[in-house]
């Protein structure tokens, strides 16, 4: 009975099975495959194992592509949460203009990364950009991004929080209008300070939402590319290259299809590592907190 | 435990006022029930004592103290709210010991309070429990439990049992007025239910439009109610308000000057035969049998509603002509245009 009734079903939900299978799951397996074989254009796949994840991992320039990655996530990320935070608080708290000034804090994304790069390379070229003049002027220190390794990564860190702050600080704030505010006001009368109360009450009611915020935001992170593509190519001499641009350049510069296919599996490899760290530290934060 | 004294106090949001002057001084020990319709300012003026809200112009004082621009904190008041605002991440124990803790309470102190609170309301099995682990009446409970720790001089209670079941509501009212009366704190209670006011209540304050309409204990208010808003809002079934004018074939008697409405209490219908008093005739529209007494609903020969409450099962029919009356004294007069008593 149980078992004829899937076959009844099975053409209904076959549709879904085989778009699953068709763009997630084979091309998975494929990359998987590739990644044990060496390969390019013109050439049969040979089997070479572990080799090209070995390659990789061994290769100096990987190791600086991820070193970039894991600076710009870590930097970039914890920045945004607390610009993302501090902003969700002052417009909860009630700000003049708060309409206004909410439309302009989401506008960034509603742009196009690219055009968003193609402005920023506009306003901060070394010669004739606006804010570069504006800088000169007031006597202050311009960011020379093109010749300076640091000063492009940083250009790439302030434009990734750019762009992603609305997404960060949305979510907070929709989870800090949800709590209560009746219970502001009982913890005023339980004599809390504005920073206890910020302690006590917003800090764990928020938690989830931060959890979920970081998560996000450390896999979107993790893929960095358009930025850095579109700003540096990961130059100057590969000095800002991250690993989704290495990927790239094994990839279609080289076309070393094994070695871009491990670098693949790796980066999926390293941001899991990185979002389930982070998820367990933050929810044992969270629960101690509530404790404490 | 302290006295609270409000003078001509007054509030605005914006340029509309909410609360429009306000004279009230409660006793040491008093259980005030501020009761009036939804909107009448009874929330903004309780907020305004416990300091969430700011005065706009008047006084207020707790024990003597001008307390108009002190921090909630310091005003020894606990409050009550509808939502019981507890501390959904806290447990039961770190919910009541919040308040303790921020006044810098030394350990012991706060361990004995809290089991003292937690063995006066019943919720010793709770208090590691997490408030979403309640259910409404135990959280209410865990609510009065946070007020009472903190032995303060007032309690404010807003609403505190509109989000309860009928029953519940009806033996957390009773465990309140009990409750208070063993701790012997001043309170102010909120609410819009007449019958939960009245049952609280040592003084009742009927408030309307941000206006207070009347002070009283209960009885007071419901044999003497001293305008036309109080008439109607207290008791139930409400008073029967009938406009003289229009009821001209009934003989009312003599009148005091500017009476325009007459009230008549449903319970003082009698319909025993007539020796003296105030014959009303009419039909019987409707009854409603509610077990030991019945409304009977009458349409008055001259074309006026009335509700009469009488005892058992009144023994008439819906279609029966009936010839009722009422005493003289039991009748309660109003100037129409200005709504006050007349007599
Ligand atoms: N924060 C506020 N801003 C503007 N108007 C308010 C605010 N709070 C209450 N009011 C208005 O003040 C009046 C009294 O409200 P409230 O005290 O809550 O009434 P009640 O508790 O008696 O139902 C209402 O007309 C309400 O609309
Ligand atoms: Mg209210």
């Amino acid at each position: 009975m149980r078992s004829r009734s899937i076959i009844g079903i099975a053409p209904l939900l076959a549709p879904v099975h085989v778009l699953i299978l068709s763009v997630i799951v084979l091309p998975s397996l494929y990359v998987v495959w590739l990644s044990l074989n060496e390969s390019s254009f013109g050439q049969a796949p040979t089997f070479v194992g572990l080799q090209n994840y070995i390659d990789v991992i061994t290769d100096p320039a990987f190791r600086s592509a991820l070193w970039n990655t894991v600076l710009l996530v870590v930097v970039a990320v914890h920045i945004e949460l607390a610009l993302g935070l501090g902003m969700a608080l002052l417009f909860a708290g009630g700000l003049p203009f708060r309409r206004f000034l909410l439309v302009a804090v989401l506008a960034p994304y509603a742009v196009s990364e690219v055009i968003a790069v193609v402005m920023w390379r506009f306003l901060f070229d070394p010669d004739v950009g606006p804010v570069t003049l504006m800088l000169q002027s007031m006597g202050l220190p311009i960011l020379d991004w093109s010749f300076e390794p640091s000063h492009a990564m940083i250009l790439i860190a302030l434009l990734t929080i750019w762009l992603h702050l609305p997404f960060t600080f949305i979510i907070l704030y929709a989870a800090r209008l949800a709590i209560p505010s009746d219970l502001y006001e009982a913890a005023r009368i339980d004599g809390a300070t504005a920073w206890q109360a910020f302690k006590r009450v917003t800090l764990p009611l928020l938690g989830p939402a931060i959890v979920v915020a970081l998560l996000f935001r450390y896999i979107f992170a993790f893929r960095l590319f358009s930025e850095v593509w579109l700003l540096t190519q990961g130059g100057p001499a590969r000095s800002t290259e991250v690993v989704a641009v290495y990927l790239y350049q094994e990839a279609f510069s080289y076309n070393a299809f094994g070695t871009a296919a491990a670098t693949a599996w790796i980066m999926v490899l390293a941001s899991l590592l990185l979002g389930a760290g982070y998820v367990f530290i933050l929810r044992r934060q969270v629960s101690a907190n509530a404790n404490a | 435990m302290a006295a609270i004294e409000l003078v001509d106090l007054k509030k605005n949001y914006g340029s509309v006022p909410a609360v429009k002057g306000i004279d009230l001084s409660v006793s040491d020990g008093e259980m005030i029930v501020l009761v009036g319709p939804s909107g009448c300012g009874k929330s903004t003026l309780l907020r305004m004592i416990a300091g969430l809200e700011s005065v706009t112009s008047g006084h207020l004082r707790i024990a003597g103290k001008d307390v108009g621009s002190v921090e909630p904190a310091d005003r020894d008041i606990a409050m009550v709210f509808q939502n019981y605002a507890l501390y959904p991440h806290m447990s039961v124990r770190q919910n009541l010991e919040y308040g303790l803790k921020n006044r810098g309470f030394p350990r012991q102190d706060i361990e004995r309070r809290v089991a003292e609170a937690a063995a006066i309301l019943e919720i010793e099995p709770y208090l590691e429990r997490r408030p979403r682990q309640l259910s409404g009446g135990q959280r209410q409970r865990v609510a009065m439990g946070r007020a009472i720790v903190r032995n303060p001089a007032a309690f404010l209670f807003d609403e505190p049992l509109s989000n309860l079941d009928a029953k519940l509501r009806v033996q957390m009212r009773v465990e309140i007025r009990k409750l208070q009366k063993r701790l012997g704190t001043t309170s102010i209670y909120v609410t819009h239910d007449q019958l939960e006011a009245m049952t609280l209540a040592d003084r009742l304050v009927v408030m309307n439009g941000g206006r207070i309409e009347q002070i009283g204990t209960p009885i007071e208010v419901y044999e003497r109610p001293q305008t036309l808003f109080v008439a109607g809002f207290i008791g139930s079934p409400p008073m029967n308000l009938i406009d003289v004018g229009q009821a001209d074939d009934v003989d009312w008697g003599e009148l005091p000057p500017q009476t325009g409405v007459v009230g008549v209490r449903p319970d003082a219908v009698c319909t025993a035969p007539m020796t003296e008093g105030i014959g009303l005739s009419g039909v019987v529209e409707l009854i409603e049998p509610i077990g030991g007494e019945s409304h009977v609903h009458l349409l008055l020969n001259g074309g006026q509603a009335l509700i009469a409450s009488v005892p058992g099962k009144a023994g008439v029919a819906e279609g029966d002509r009936v010839n009722w009356h009422i005493d003289r004294a039991d009748l309660h007069c109003f100037d129409k245009s200005t709504g006050r008593r007349t007599d």
